[in-house]
């Protein structure tokens, strides 16, 4: 090959990687979970505790919530392409619950903000926080309780 | 000829790396809360006023200390020793909860005799004498004390008698 027939070459590999570069950066969407849910104390009762999106909690029948433990909701840090449009999936009921040794209690009704579709801003970020309902029946065992959800989220 | 066929295989790689790219992520939260007992609450000592005469009629009360003080009454130390009611209230530590004493309760012979009894209380034992405490906030340990005294209204023609009542406390996590 000669001198010339190289430079070509280079010239046509490097425009070759300059076209593919930016659509693998583009591919790559994370999250990181950047606070806990948390439904805070209660005296349990026949009833539900939510927390929303926002962080806001209520409780219904005769739960009463302490203000000692106020709730609050999860946030996740999504990161990715700028502008882009992305998916976002929550547990469906009757597949999370908190654990406290042999006690269990349900916990339903995810929400999301954004709800289903997110947007990341100009830097590539979006906070996305998550919500949820805890199913509470009179007597439940006081102690702490916990567990773990997922949230995915996927390029629309 | 060669060489444009290498740029295209070039593109063509970056394409399919691209295509087999999974987009997907997730991440895994923790999710807790913390289930309390409820407030319990337990009379240690009953509010007596002792015994008394009626005197011209008025009078006899007992401070949230346990301290009796007549007007226009008789007040009598025999089989006598006047106390404050006091409540263990128990329960999540450093919670606050909201207290109800009744304001006002009626003490009877059993015998279709009685009198007014006006309640007042306070967290510490602290000589009150009137006025009802509304909230409170339990100890690091979990505790904390409700002392109950009252206004005992006496009529100069006051039946002689035991007299008795009850004098409902409620509390309640807030």
């Amino acid at each position: 090959m000669s001198l010339p027939q190289r430079n070509h070459l280079r010239l046509l590999l490097a425009l070759a990687s300059c076209t593919c570069l930016p659509l693998l950066q583009a591919a790559n969407i994370a999250i990181v979970n950047s606070q806990l849910l948390s439904f805070g104390k209660f005296v349990a009762a026949n009833g539900s505790v939510t927390v929303n999106p926002g962080g806001t909690r209520s409780a219904s029948g005769a739960i009463v919530l302490l203000q000692t433990g106020p709730g609050q909701a999860a946030q996740f840090v999504v990161t990715g392409d700028a502008d882009a449009v992305y998916s976002v999936s929550l547990p469906i009921d009757g597949t999370v619950s908190i654990t406290n040794g042999g006690s269990s209690v349900a916990v339903n009704g995810f929400a999301s903000n954004p709800v289903s579709t997110g947007v990341l801003q100009v830097s590539g970020t979006q906070i996305l926080n998550v919500g949820a309902r805890l199913d509470v029946t009179a007597g439940l065992t006081p102690g702490a309780y916990s567990g773990t959800f997922s949230v995915v989220v996927d390029y629309n | 000829m060669r060489i444009t066929t290498v740029a295209v295989r070039g593109l063509a790689l970056g394409v399919v790396i691209m295509a087999t790219h999974s987009y997907a992520a997730n991440a895994v939260a923790a999710a807790g809360a913390t289930v309390i007992a409820p407030l319990a609450i337990n009379k240690s000592a009953n509010l007596s006023f002792g015994s008394f005469a009626p005197g011209t009629g008025g009078s006899v009360t007992v401070s949230t200390s346990g301290v009796r003080v007549a007007d226009n009454t008789i007040l009598s130390t025999a089989n006598s020793s006047p106390t404050a009611a006091q409540f263990a209230v128990s329960g999540d530590p450093a919670a606050t909860f909201d207290i109800s004493v009744v304001a006002s309760t009626t003490l009877d012979d059993g015998a279709g005799h009685s009198m007014a009894l006006v309640t007042c209380s306070d967290l510490t034992g602290a000589n009150t004498t009137s006025g009802n405490v509304a909230a409170g906030t339990l100890s690091a340990a979990g505790s904390q004390s409700l002392f109950v005294g009252g206004t005992l209204s006496v009529a100069a023609a006051q039946m002689p008698g035991l007299y008795s009542g009850s004098i409902a406390v409620t509390v309640e996590y807030n």
